[in-house]
């Protein structure tokens, strides 16, 4: 079990948390930018940062101990090698500094690399790989280490997105292999159902909630918690009571049906109005964005947006008839 | 603003053996919302490149209009660009970044039309009440937009190059992001080039998209047509997410095979996750081993996930709300699918 202990992410947060990352699981951290995932990364691996709280590894107390000393290896949004080591010497340099021998470490570089797919370039510098194999030398490096704590901080961020998806897949199966705790950092939902045994949310420096992946997208505590885990933002209801006593409801944008859906059809439904802004098709889904007015005469306007699979034509100016599930609505703290 | 038309362009760098880019030919409207994607190395930055005048063409013509611009100089262009970090005087006011380039270059404006022009832009944007706050004490998402306004602020501008404008913010702004440029790019009549790693990025911004790989345009067309009847398995492949499954013609039952034109059977069927999980009677159906699962969220309290099933040498992804757990076999209908020979499309069942 790896501890943290009355942790403030920076200088102007007063009030700490403490947090427990189980240990062989791997805690997928969302938050934006500026949330303080940086931040907690560092006071993990003992870098200089503005966060402070003690760090238990276990019984041993990290909190003043330097990075060596430390069994945890740090993967970085930059790709991090030494630039003029091949990458077989890349692999290889945390097991020079560990002394292990001749034979173990050319097995080791083998097979680390074969496992990440670069062990046709082992002669290379990193300067003639792409962004991508640079990457994955990065977290071969890190794995080389053997420590029990493995940090990765938005580590696949600076890469295509086609490439990011491979890898994001890739990754849960080796980082389980290597059984060590696993903090992995992103501001993107899907990493979190993806790579997450657990997952922390990170708001404005402070943990907002925590706990499994499907949990925290069940029953998010908070408005902040609500949109961490949703890609597009949840939608307010309109008219809603929205004050600190009572908090505010909200429905995520794939809980929201377009009329005429087929078979979507439940005794609770709740029926909105929205008058249509514009419709974005990724082609796996449509997005339809649009102004929804309550029916109960209040001029409380909401900006929604709502998620469906598949391609739908809907037409701009057009109005709606949006369904949604009774019980697929949220009721969430606004702090 | 101006139609851009690119004929037979390509490009080679200098001591190279192989082009970097391929003859090209392209038809941008004016006024048109256009994206460009593909990886990286894929040579959309040297198409911007060429575009921009920073490298001339090893052959072909570049027109602005009907203007031949293959040899004019970038900065005659009038062409405008806005980068992956914004780029931003930090020392000026947002008002004085928006009115730089407008009291640059020779410019004829006098200080009140500058200021309409500025102000009229800083309106389309939504960013009027910042205008007087420095460059450097406003948020990521608002330098953003002041770059993007900036890009928009000559009146002369021909075309605005966005490179990869959205790639480092995350997803909330995103989307805000995403909607203005659209929203801009539908007032003002302006012609965008959009240039994108991110297939949901293109397909979301542009009217028409070009999907680059190796130096090669593979297919142009719009976003339903790139998507549902991808010209080349590559195309396939790399929209969506994730991308179609392909599987040998030959793993599926006889009686589609005999539906096969006479022109000759394709090797490969293309389908798409969200194709192959719905159930239908007359769908065609073949089975496959569960090996991973990934949850997308829930669909009326039930949750619902992508699952990669083994189908022979092929692995498929099958969106659905059923639970399964690793080693079931599964059935998976498949409603609509591209046929592909030799990677490039030869029919489909579904309207072209």
């Amino acid at each position: 079990m790896l501890n943290v202990n009355n942790v403030r992410l920076s200088d102007s947060v007063t009030q700490g948390f403490d947090h427990g990352f189980a240990a062989g699981e791997m805690t997928v951290v969302l938050g934006g930018n500026q949330s303080g995932k940086t931040n907690l990364c560092r006071l993990l691996a003992g870098l200089p940062t503005q966060a402070a709280g003690e760090v238990w590894h276990g019984e041993q107390e990290w909190t003043a101990l330097s990075p060596q000393k430390r069994s945890v290896a740090v993967v970085f949004q930059a790709f991090v090698n030494y630039p003029n080591w091949t990458v077989a010497q890349n692999i290889a340099s945390p097991l020079l500094a560990q002394r292990v021998d001749d034979h173990e470490r050319k097995r080791t570089v083998a097979s680390l690399a074969r496992t990440l797919g670069i062990d046709g370039l082992l002669e290379r510098l990193p300067s003639e790989l792409s962004g991508g194999q640079q990457q994955r030398l990065a977290i071969a490096r890190a794995l080389a280490q053997r420590a029990d704590v493995l940090v990765l901080d938005e580590p696949l961020v600076n890469l295509d997105y086609k490439l990011r998806e491979a890898l994001v897949l890739e990754l849960k199966t080796l980082l389980a292999e290597t059984g060590a705790t696993v903090i992995y950092t992103s501001t993107d939902p899907r990493d979190a159902f993806a790579l997450g045994d657990q997952v922390m949310l990170l708001h404005e420096q402070c943990r907002v909630q925590a706990g499994t992946p499907l949990a925290l997208y069940r029953e998010p505590i908070s408005l902040a918690a609500a949109h961490l885990m949703s890609d597009p933002g949840v939608n307010l209801l309109p008219g809603a009571n929205r004050d600190s006593d009572k908090g505010c409801l909200a429905i995520r944008p794939e809980h929201v049906l377009l009329p005429g859906e087929a078979d979507q059809t439940f005794a609770d439904a709740k029926v909105f109005d929205m008058q249509v802004d514009s419709v974005e098709r990724s082609g796996d889904e449509t997005f339809v964005h649009g102004r929804v007015i309550s029916n109960d005469n209040t001029t409380n306007e909401q900006h929604w947006v709502v998620r469906r699979p598949g391609m739908h034509s809907v037409s701009v100016g057009e109005m709606l008839a949006l369904r949604l599930r009774g019980e697929d609505i949220l009721n969430l703290a606004l702090n | 603003m101006a139609r851009i038309r690119l004929q037979e362009i390509a490009f080679t760098y200098p001591g190279a053996s192989e082009p970097t880019l391929q003859p090209i030919s392209l038809d941008i409207q004016d006024g048109e919302a256009f994206s460009l994607l593909g990886a990286s190395g894929a040579g959309k930055t040297t198409l911007l490149n060429l575009l921009s005048g920073i490298l001339p063409p090893t052959q072909g013509r570049i027109f602005f209009d009907d203007v031949d611009v293959t040899e004019l100089p970038g900065r005659d262009r009038h062409l405008a660009q806005v980068f992956q970090f914004p780029v931003l005087y930090q020392s000026m006011s947002v008002a004085q970044n928006l009115a730089f380039s407008l009291t640059t270059r020779g410019s004829t404006l006098n200080r009140e039309a500058i200021d309409k022009r500025v102000s009229a832009i800083a309106k389309e944007l939504n960013i009027e009440s910042i205008l007087k706050r420095s460059a450097n004490a406003i948020s990521l998402f608002e330098k953003q937009l002041v770059a993007i306004g900036r890009a928009l602020v000559r009146p002369d501008v021909s075309v605005v190059l966005l490179d990869e404008p959205l790639t480092a913010v995350e997803p909330s702004i995103k989307w805000r992001l995403r909607r203005t440029l659209k929203h801009v790019q539908d007032e003002l009549g302006v012609t965008m080039i959009y240039v994108t790693h991110d297939q949901t990025e293109a397909l979301t911004f542009a009217e028409r998209v070009s999907v680059l790989a190796d130096g090669q345009i593979l297919q142009t067309g719009t976003p339903e047509a790139v998507y549902q009847n991808p010209a080349h398995q590559f195309v396939g492949h790399f929209l969506g997410s994730p991308g179609m499954n392909f599987l040998p013609s030959n793993a599926f039952p006889q009686p589609l095979q005999r539906s096969f034109a006479a022109g000759g059977a394709p090797e490969t069927l293309g389908c798409r996750p969200v194709c192959a999980g719905s159930a239908a009677p007359s769908a065609v159906l073949l089975s496959g081993i569960v090996e991973t699962q990934r949850v997308l969220g829930t669909a009326q309290g039930r949750v619902v996930s992508m699952y990669g099933l083994r189908c022979g040498a092929a692995q498929v992804f099958v969106r659905s709300p059923a639970s399964f757990a690793c080693g079931d076999e599964v059935g998976i209908a498949l409603q609509r699918w591209v046929g592909f020979r030799e990677f490039l499309r030869v029919g489909s069942n579904g309207a072209e």
